[in-house]
């Protein structure tokens, strides 16, 4: 049976006349990265404020941690950790005083774990220096850190790697895939950027105008991304073989609509085309597919692609 | 609750803000005493009374409490401390009283340095004047000094400091469900001056109408509450302390009731 951390049925939210999301439906499961794609106004923070009981849904259902009731939402809330829009942090405090103020919020014991977080972002060498004269990237680090307080299950981190710099986007990046790893953490990231996404997620969410367009595992992101020929005729069991009798290739992939996706000889189609003709096979289709990661994006909420 | 009461307290260590206002409390206070002792030896003529009123506890605890009540709340919103706090799983209702009960304290706090210059004052058996102001400090030294300190007196002082620091904090509450709401420390603060006020004002009509007067005596607008003196029965003392916390647990319920279900951004 999977483990589930987060059922959402249904959900709309609205403000007034305006729908910020429709119809939401989706599960997380335990120990995966969830990219949260969509463009900006797409309804991702709406959806963690929702998560994180910012906000209430206008209709619908969420589950957290199998709680559905009100009370025991709100115990369960103790087992997430959450970034939503900036970083929230006390400007007159160091790093070190926010989180020690975060942590007795939480009612969390134990003073090390201050230390012990802001090294894990590499904040330990920030000292007396106020969170008022922080840059956006150290910010966002410190915003992680209080997220990380009492070990969450549920990790939601929204558009994190704001305002870092390319070293630090390569270190949060590889903390966010520790911490899943490690701790067996649940992450859920918005973006609105598919190729950053691309670096961390094992999961897909797409978000557009307040519905969620298509959810994905990585697998079948990079089958539907990556270039191919894409060959179809009546009889692709034959195509099959011929490939590996002839071209001595096994990298192609029969798809559910008979298709076949040949990954090799993308420069050298003239060979296939002969070599399949030649042997009897005539394809009705026979044409290089798979996008750029920007390109499946916009192809599914709908926009025109790049050329 | 005690961890949200404990984070609170963290906050205030570090809060210039506070640091500041029980600093203007602390000069005013002094500054007040030396007034009342001025006025009383004649080496002050009468004639500053009006600029004078501007130290006694009416005037700075209302604008003051204001400020603190926009601070304790609307900063928590700026800060995102409050998210931090429900998305943690504290209820909101926890939220809300832990606010309230932190405001009480730090109402009460600001009115000792009025009841330390009060003591202070006495201990020097000095003259002092009560003629130019209305306030329940003033009063105390006027009709006191001269006497020697005991340590009944001393408790006497700082028990009446505590009811009329739970009247205040009553009477300043209604800007908590203002804060909670606009969440913009200005406003408040303003609201708070304001409806102080406008409400005593109204109040004072009152007093002569039978049965608004009596409505009054169940809320901590009631004049008499507000300037309790050593003459005061145990029973006023007594009643305003009740009245304020009962005024101050409908404040918490009406602050809960708009923050239940308010978005948080």
């Amino acid at each position: 049976m999977r483990d589930w951390i987060l059922k959402a049925e249904n959900i709309t939210k609205t403000f007034h006349s305006f729908t910020a999301l429709s119809n939401v439906s989706f599960t997380l499961e335990a120990g995966k990265i969830y990219g949260l794609i969509g463009q900006n106004g797409a309804g991702k923070t709406t959806l963690m404020r929702l998560i994180a009981g910012l906000s209430f849904p206008t209709k619908g259902m969420l589950e957290l941690f199998g709680k559905r009731d009100e009370k025991e939402k709100q115990a369960a809330l103790k087992r997430i950790g959450c970034l939503i829009e900036y970083p929230g942090s006390n400007g007159n405090m160091t790093a070190k005083e926010n989180m020690t103020l975060h942590r007795i919020i939480r009612g969390i014991p134990n003073r090390e774990l201050d230390e012990e977080l802001l090294a894990m972002v590499g904040l330990s060498s920030a000292g007396k220096k106020r969170v008022k004269d922080f840059s956006l990237g150290m910010k966002q680090r410190l915003g992680i850190a209080i997220a990380l307080l009492g070990n969450p299950e549920l990790l939601m981190l929204d558009e994190p790697v704001n305002g870092l710099d390319p070293f630090g986007v390569v270190e949060i990046r590889s903390l966010i895939k520790k911490m899943a790893e490690e701790r067996h953490m649940t992450i859920l990231i918005s973006s609105h950027n598919l190729p950053e996404l691309y670096q961390t997620a094992t999961d897909y969410i797409i978000i557009d105008k307040g519905e969620i367009k298509k959810m994905l595992p990585l697998k079948e992101l990079e089958e539907c991304c990556q270039h191919h020929l894409r060959i179809e005729c009546s009889n692709p069991e034959a195509l099959s073989v011929l490939l590996e009798s002839k071209l001595h290739t096994k990298n192609y992939k029969v798809m559910p609509d008979k298709s076949v996706r040949l990954y090799d000889y993308l420069e050298d189609r003239e060979l296939v085309a002969r070599t399949i003709f030649e042997n009897g096979i005539l394809p009705t289709q026979f044409y290089i597919g798979g996008d750029t990661l920007e390109n499946y994006f916009i192809s599914i909420i709908g926009g025109e692609k790049n050329a | 609750m005690l961890n949200l009461i404990s984070a609170e307290f963290f906050k205030l260590k570090k809060s210039t803000g506070f640091k500041l206002c029980l600093l203007i409390t602390c000069i005013c206070a002094w500054s007040l005493i030396s007034v009342s002792h001025g006025i009383g030896t004649g080496d002050l003529s009468t004639d500053i009374s009006g600029s004078a009123s501007g130290l006694t506890e009416i005037m700075v605890i209302s604008l003051l409490g204001s400020l603190l009540a926009g601070i304790l709340v609307c900063s928590d919103f700026e800060s995102k401390t409050i998210h931090d706090a429900i998305a943690g799983g504290n209820g909101r209702i926890s939220v809300v009283i832990s606010k309230v009960f932190v405001y009480l304290l730090l109402i009460c706090l600001l009115f000792l340095p009025y009841a330390f210059a009060t003591l202070i004052g006495l201990y020097t058996y000095a003259t002092f004047s009560s003629s130019f102001a209305i306030s329940v400090f003033i009063n105390i030294l006027a009709d006191m000094s001269g006497q020697s300190i005991t340590f009944s007196m001393a408790g006497n002082i700082l028990l009446l400091s505590l009811v009329t620091g739970i009247v205040y904090a009553a009477r300043l509450s209604i800007c908590i469900p203002v804060a909670f709401k606009v969440r913009k420390p200005i406003v408040v603060m303003a609201f708070g001056f304001a409806a102080g006020f406008i409400i005593d004002l109204i109040a004072g009509a009152a007093e002569g109408i039978p049965l608004l007067s009596d409505l009054l005596t169940v809320t901590p607008f009631y004049r008499d509450y507000l300037m309790i003196s050593m003459d005061s029965s145990d029973g006023i003392m007594l009643k305003a302390a009740i009245v304020s916390l009962l005024f101050l647990s409908i404040m918490t319920g009406i602050t809960y009731l708009l923050f239940k279900k308010a978005e948080i951004k």
